[in-house]
Formats: C-alpha cells, structure tokens, sequence
C-alpha cells in the first residue's frame, strides 16, 4: 500500500523536471535578452531628454519662419531695428509700405498678432539674439538673425534656434543695424 | 532504461527554452531595427530641407549668375564663393538637371547621396540648386528648383 501511495505521489510529482544547468543557460539567455531590451528602453529616454523639444515647438518654428521670410519677400524689407526690453526683445521690422514688430519672450514669440508658445517645459527663448549685416560685395547684402532656444538655459543645437535671412541690393532707403551686441550678456 | 520510460519522460527539453528564447529575441530585434528606422527617419527631418536651409538656398539661387552656367548631366560644383558661403555656413552648392536622371553621385559622401536619392522631381522645374550646410561636422541639405531661360 505504501510502495502504491510512494508510485503514485511519484507519478504526479516528478513527471516533469528542469536540471539545473538547463535553468541556468536559460536563466543566461533570458538575462541577455532583457539586458537587450532595457539598453533600448535607455536610449528611449535618452532621446526623450535630447535637445530637441516637442513636434508641435517644430511646426511652430516652421511657421514663424515662413511667415517672416514670405514678409521679406513680399512686403519687401527696408530695415531691422532691434530694442531691448527688460523680459522681451523687440525687433522691428520696416518694410515697404508697413511695420511689423517680432516679439521675444522667453516662453513665446508674437508676430503679427499671433503667438507661438514653446511647449517643451525646459525650452525657452534666449533674449540675447545674433544679428550680422554683412557686405557681400558692392551691390548686395545679406542680413542674419539667430534667435536661439535654450534647453535648460543652454543652446545646444542649433536646428531648434529661428534663423531668418534676407538678401537683397543695397538701397540708399534702407535702414539696417551696421552691428548689433546684446547688452543682457 | 527504455526510451519512453518514466526517466526518460522526466525533465524539460533545453531545445524548448532555446526555440523560445530565439523567437523572443528575434521579435526584439526587429522592434530594434523599427525603432532605429524612426530615428534615422527624424534625423532625416531635421537635416533634410530645414525651412531656414531653403532660405539660404533660395537667396544664394537669386545671388549666383547661374543664368550663364552650361548646366550638364552631372552634378555642377559652385566655386568661386567660398567667403559668402563661410558667412551661411555652407559647405558645398551644387547644381543638377532637376530630374536628377544620368548623374553620377557615386564619388560623393554617403550623406550627400543619400539626400539626393530622397529627392522627388514632382515639379516642373528645370534645374535644381542643391546646398550642403556644414555645422559643427554635421552635414545638413536644401535645395530649390528653378528656371533660366
């Protein structure tokens, strides 16, 4: 009866089996597998906190530039005046027949009367601006005018920042800023 | 011991485990290489036809006498510019028929190639301004289409 109770726990307990050095090749190749997966889960994250900021911060970029830019060409620039507010930085634009201002904020750009606000929580607009006018030869310039993006207070690429260009024949009408230094750095 | 007999039914066969682990691990992967497609698909967004870097291309088209350039097959280099180009953070300036058909583009970088295949010719322009942007070693592109008679 005994022998018959041990056969039968037998049968229903050690039917099925795992030898140790199965457990550990398997354990070893699991641990592979999963090392795998949290490199990518890590690079993830790591993109999630590089420089570039949210997809709706790009279309926003992509807007204002053209919109500016379209400006230049069509309405015609005559001059850039640049003013430097306490929290904002003004830069005027002369055109032919009209004034356009662009409105730096740290957070927001306003051109006209439409804002573009940065949704990415660590980007922010630098009020100090980069501004060149350069002579390219007797008859052109060109004039350059980078507004950066910092990601926490740092520009670290400049794919985010607003850059606007304009070329065109020098003009005795036209009225641009020679040089330009920012007086908050 | 017979095959079939109670010691040779107990155990777990480790080919059972590998057959599983292999098909984990090969799902991973192409998860990997999807998600390493997106990444290069966005680097791609950011470095191809940046709205500014076709501003820049726009106003180097209107500043170059390209009116008279014999324009070929192949690819044409820009020269002669090389102080403007320094100030716009341009690199190189080609300009190409703008089908893009019969040129050449095996002697160029590989990122140079790559953005010319990318290339659509849906408009009907005849040539095409193509601008490599050097910033910080990283190589961006823009181009614009035009017509001279």
């Amino acid at each position: 009866m005994k022998n018959i109770l041990m056969r039968m726990w037998g049968l229903i307990m050690n039917k099925k089996g795992v030898t140790i050095l199965e457990v550990l090749v398997s354990v070893v190749i699991v641990s592979i597998v999963v090392l795998l997966l949290i490199k990518v889960m890590l690079s993830l994250s790591n993109i999630n906190n590089d420089t570039s900021y949210a997809s709706n911060d790009e279309i926003s970029r992509t807007t204002i530039i053209k919109n500016i830019e379209k400006d230049f060409l069509e309405l015609k620039l005559k001059g850039i005046e640049i003013e430097e507010l306490e929290d904002k930085t003004l830069i005027k634009f002369s055109f032919k027949d009209i004034d356009k201002t662009l409105t730096i904020n740290k957070n927001s750009v306003l051109y006209d009367e439409v804002e573009y606000k940065l949704n990415s929580n660590k980007a922010t607009y630098d009020l100090c601006i980069n501004y060149d006018y350069i002579d390219v030869d007797e008859n052109y310039f060109l004039v350059k005018i980078n507004i950066p993006v910092l990601i926490d207070d740092v520009n670290t690429t400049l794919n985010d920042d607003l850059i606007l260009t304009y070329m065109d024949l020098k003009n005795s009408d036209n009225n641009y800023l020679s040089s330009y230094s920012c007086l908050k750095r | 011991m017979f095959l079939g007999s109670e010691e040779m039914k107990k155990g777990f066969a480790l080919l059972e485990t590998i057959i599983v682990v292999t098909v984990l691990a090969v799902s991973l992967l192409m998860l990997y290489g999807t998600f390493l497609n997106m990444v290069n698909n966005s680097k791609r967004n950011i470095l191809y036809d940046d709205v500014s870097n076709i501003y820049i291309t726009y106003y180097v088209k209107e500043y170059l006498s390209l009116k008279d350039l014999n324009i070929n097959e192949d690819i044409n280099e820009i020269q002669g510019y090389e102080e403007l180009f320094g100030k716009l953070n341009i690199n190189k300036v080609y300009v190409t028929k703008y089908d893009l058909k019969n040129i050449n583009i095996d002697k160029y970088g590989s990122m140079f190639k790559e953005y010319v295949k990318s290339l659509s010719n849906k408009d009907n322009f005849k040539y095409r301004l193509i601008v490599e942007f050097k910033n910080n070693e990283e190589y961006s592109y823009a181009n614009v289409g035009f017509n001279y008679e």
